[in-house]
């Protein structure tokens, strides 16, 4: 039987989210046109990982362990991917479309001469077995139903939140490998590295998101958010400025909102950033520009300074807005 | 001691056409600059007299209100210095960050805000495009993308045709280069003045009108500078209007407002149009005028000129607050002006103030104006 | 000093301004403005500071009609060195793959190169998959995400920042290699206009045929290429109410207030 395989992404022993989500929807793939699913994971003591990892919908986890893998470095990562597929021969190798996903994909894609999907939001095989995909382009406007041909494997990386992840009661296998290729790295090492935890805001439900009318002064954003127990969001331009990590910023080169509730405080309405919120129940934009394009991506769209109705509305949220 | 370097002096000298060779460091500059020590004006023009460069930073304060050449009893053109001084640091590519952001919008979207290009327009309900208009206006990017802009506009079109004028825009514009200039970027300022000269040729119009005294003042008095002549006239709205008015072309209604007017430094100071807008309000029945202690050429500025309203120029807003502060001083809550960045800096720093006060363009009363006497005739 | 410092060039229309016809489902760029693909002009920037500090020559390397010409010397009037354009009918329909292997081929010819930059992806077709696709062909080491090249030793390694989820990692990277650059990391510098008419009036665009490349036509364009576009759709935007509100900012701050109570 032939396989479908999912990068596990994993960073010193705390599994990506969005690997997880893949790896479900690979087990629908699998179920509708008889593939096995298997999950790969490189890293180090990964024991625990895998087992988490298994309960996703794999009918078996393939994994490395070894102290190089521990977190992602491109040039180690891409040998022991390569190996493994030449070992295994899978018919497809699905990645989610992380940072770290998209570098792997494209450098795994040239040995192979495979054709490589690029962050789909949709996915299925054609008739012929063909892996397609919707691929995003300019902008989050215009969609291409992309196939892939004449590859082994075939391969895309997958738009992080538009599957979900679900744990399945079912067996899973745990295949450990060894390597032949030696795994120190050569001509790419981290040699620092400086994070702190960030919010997945990709399923928070409400999110308040600062554009540049806020001129980078977050405190009323902040504030808002806290007292709707949202979480914060920016745009583009915000995150360049350095006033708020990448990892939170919204649209087409960043995270795609869900959210029931999104609250949009000065931000003109690129199409790069309403791709992002797009998907939104509800949006509510406050700008003082009548004529922003946000107006045409809003329920409501309020037509006021930011600094000085947000500061009201603060006051109506604090006092339980009775008085 | 410090000796003079003749070479550097000279270097200076001709960029600065030898202006600062006439000052005799009597100070008067330094005591009236509006920005209080920011600039240092007389110490800057001694070290150029000394042939050394002054260092960085400072000198990009300059708003070029040219109030201290005004006051200047050896008739230096002081914001002349200064300019060729940004020009100076442009060229060593020493200038502050948003310099190089203003520039990009102007050359990818034709405008010193980065807004899109497709939207300079959209406000403008008929395109009916002709060959041959009798006035072409040419819209400020400050006007053409501000809702009260526009409706300066707009209104300006409406007096215009109702004085049975054909009136059209300059809809292929882009951003005048006032803000370019100013940044000191000549070669690029050559290139938009050139482009924008030749595709006002492209057009057949007695006159071409502008609501900005900086579009003015570059299409009239920098373009030939750059060897960019514009073949066609070029008023400003308030010297067309009051043409009209003296020709009886204009019907105005009654008003009741007690009205004060804001001389832009570019109409004031550099082009000696003082008499025209206040013709134009005193022309509307009703209207009390009062003039603020400093008027004409010896008016204060909103701050907002010289590239200063693009480059976050935080002393400027010092500048703005102390004209406010003579508008608050004479007890009007009108203030007529005739300059969409000055409309725009008063508007923004009164509403900080939390004053009542209502910052219009002369246009715009006259059309007020002009709207009664349509309502008394029918 | 450094050997050559390679920049890829994308030429892209303005996304907004791209027009999508539904019912011949085609993109039409027509109308569009084009403009440098904004994260290369990311990449062109880091080009120059390091050749400011580090020397060496920084040549642009572009694929695509000869139209981009124009924007191709926008680049050497940033203050590029020289610009090579890669221009061959046969090349249309190329996907990721036919692409970074007739960059990769044209890196190679033009050599002596110590590191090539380009943007993290472009804003039309957006894949990223380039910069890796280019470090798997030259089989030189890859690093994506860069936001900034902090140093360059004398041992032939780099020290580069590179974006990670929740902050950044140092990486120590061999000479050669190939660095995409993130989008917005710095502030591309306006280019020189004086320049920019010698770039216009003087300077020679080298332009490569695939013969030039050596590189046979059924490696490139449609046929060479793993993937298909099957068809084009819009991705509408979900209806929305478009109420406007405005007036007294008491009133819209009770309103919004009203409205985030129904909604929450």
């Amino acid at each position: 039987m032939e396989d479908i395989w999912v990068f596990i992404e994993q960073d010193d022993g705390e599994l990506e989210g969005s690997s997880l989500e893949v790896l479900s929807k690979a087990r629908e793939l699998g179920e509708k046109y008889g593939y096995m699913v298997s999950g790969v994971l490189f890293g180090s003591d990964v024991k625990k990982l895998v087992e988490e990892a298994g309960r996703y919908g794999a009918d078996r986890i393939i994994y490395v362990d070894d102290e190089n893998l521990r977190i992602y470095n491109a040039e180690v990562y891409a040998k022991a991917m390569v190996e493994l597929a030449r070992r295994y021969n899978p018919n497809t190798i699905l990645f989610s479309a992380t940072r770290n996903g998209r570098d792997l994909a494209g450098r795994v894609a040239i040995p192979f001469n495979s054709g490589l999907l690029a962050h789909v939001i949709s996915l299925d095989f054609d008739e012929e077995g063909r892996l397609t995909g919707r691929v995003p382009g300019f902008g989050g406007s215009i969609a291409a139903i992309v196939k892939c041909i004449d590859s082994r494997p075939q391969l895309a990386t997958v738009t992080p939140g538009v599957f979900e992840a679900k744990t399945f009661d079912r067996e899973c296998k745990y295949v450990e490998e060894k390597l032949e290729v030696d795994l120190t790295p050569d001509k790419y090492l981290v040699i620092s590295r400086e994070k702190s935890p960030v919010k997945d805001i990709s399923k928070s439900e409400k999110v308040v998101v600062a554009g540049q009318g806020t001129g980078g002064e977050l405190d009323i954003v902040y504030e808002l958010a806290k007292l709707l127990n949202a979480d914060v969001g920016v745009t583009r331009p915000l995150a360049d400025r350095g006033l708020a990590p990448r990892d939170i910023q919204i649209g087409s080169t960043g995270v795609n909102l869900k959210s029931k509730l999104v609250i949009v405080l000065g931000a003109s309405g690129a199409p790069h950033f309403v791709s992002g919120i797009k998907d939104c129940d509800l949006v509510i934009s406050i700008n003082k520009d009548a004529d922003a394009p946000i107006k045409e991506h809003s329920d409501y769209f309020v037509v006021a300074d930011i600094f000085k109705v947000v500061p009201k509305l603060l006051e109506l949220l604090r006092g339980g807005g009775d008085a | 001691m410090v000796r003079v370097d003749f070479g550097n002096r000279e270097r200076l000298a001709e960029l600065m056409d030898r202006e600062f060779y006439k000052c005799y460091q009597c100070g008067t500059c330094t005591v009236n600059c509006l920005l209080g020590d920011s600039l240092l004006v007389r110490r800057t023009i001694r070290h150029i007299q000394l042939g050394i460069t002054p260092e960085n930073g400072y000198i990009w304060k300059c708003i070029s209100c040219n109030f201290c050449g005004a006051q200047c009893p050896s008739n230096v053109d002081i914001a002349h210095i200064f300019r060729s001084l940004k020009a100076l640091k442009y060229e060593e590519k020493n200038y502050p960050e948003k310099v190089n952001e203003v520039l990009w919008n102007v050359y990818e979207e034709g405008n010193p805000l980065g807004s899109p290009k497709k939207e300079r327009f959209t406000w403008l309900q008929k395109t009916g495009s002709s060959d041959e208009y009798d006035v072409l206006i040419y819209t400020c990017c400050m006007a053409a993308y501000d809702k009260h802009g526009q409706d300066i506009l707009m209104r300006t079109a409406y007096i215009l045709e109702k004085a049975g004028l054909k009136v059209g825009f300059f809809t292929d514009s882009s951003c005048c280069g006032d803000a370019v200039y100013h940044v000191g970027d000549d070669y690029f300022y050559e290139e938009v003045a050139n482009q924008n000269a030749e595709r006002l040729d492209g057009y057949k119009a007695e006159v071409i009108l502008t609501v900005s005294p900086h579009v003015y003042h570059n299409l009239k008095n920098l373009y030939p500078r750059y060897n960019a002549r514009i073949s066609t006239p070029i008023l400003h709205h308030t010297q067309y209007l009051y043409e009209l008015l003296n020709e009886g072309r204009l019907k105005l209604g009654k008003l009741e407002a007690r009205v004060t007017y804001h001389d832009p430094c570019y109409l004031a100071r550099y082009n000696d149009i003082v008499e025209e807008p206040r013709g134009l309000l005193e022309a509307i029945d009703g209207i009390e005028f009062v003039e603020m202690p400093h008027s004409k050429r010896e008016t204060l500025c909103c701050g907002g000129g010289g590239g200063g309203i693009w480059l976050e120029n935080e002393e400027a807003r010092d500048v703005t607050r102390r004209r406010l502060d003579e508008v608050a001083y004479i007890d009007t809550n009108v203030m007529a002006t005739a300059c969409p960045y000055c409309i725009r800096m008063f508007e923004d720093e009164s509403k900080v103030l939390n004053m009542d006060l209502n910052v219009i363009d002369v246009t715009e009363l006259l059309y007020e104006a002009l709207v009664q006497s349509v309502k008394a005739s029918t | 000093m450094l050997r050559n410092i390679i920049v890829l060039l994308k030429i892209v229309p303005k996304p907004e301004e791209v027009v999508f016809n539904p019912e011949t489902k085609t993109v039409d760029r027509s109308k569009a403005r084009n403009e440098i693909n904004e994260a290369d002009k990311n990449a062109l920037e880091l080009a120059l500071k390091l050749k400011e500090k580090y020397g060496g020559k920084v040549i642009t390397l572009s694929m695509g009609p000869p139209i981009w010409d124009k924007y191709i010397r926008l680049g050497v009037a940033m203050g590029a060195d020289d610009a090579i354009l890669v221009s061959d009918r046969a090349l249309a329909g190329s996907d990721t793959l036919p692409t970074s292997l007739t960059l990769a081929t044209a890196i190679k010819k033009i050599g002596d190169y110590d590191i090539i930059l380009c943007g993290e992806e472009s804003s039309d077709g957006g894949t990223g998959q380039v910069p890796p696709g280019i470090g798997g062909w030259l089989d030189i080491p890859h690093v994506t995400y860069v936001s900034d090249i902090v140093e360059i030793s004398q041992d032939g390694w780099a020290t580069v920042k590179r974006t990670i989820k929740g902050g950044h990692e140092l990486v120590k990277i061999k000479l050669p290699f190939i660095a995409a650059v993130e989008l917005g990391s710095n502030k591309p510098r306006f280019p020189d206009f004086r320049r920019k008419r010698w770039a216009e009036r003087e300077f020679q665009l080298k332009i490569w045929s695939l013969q030039d490349l050596g590189l046979e036509p059924d490696k490139v364009g449609f046929k060479g290429s793993k993937t298909i576009v099957s068809e084009l759709e819009e991705v509408k935007p979900a209806e929305r109410r478009k109420e406007v509100l405005s007036g007294d900012l008491d009133e819209l701050a009770r309103k919004l207030y009203e409205i985030l109570k129904e909604n929450i």
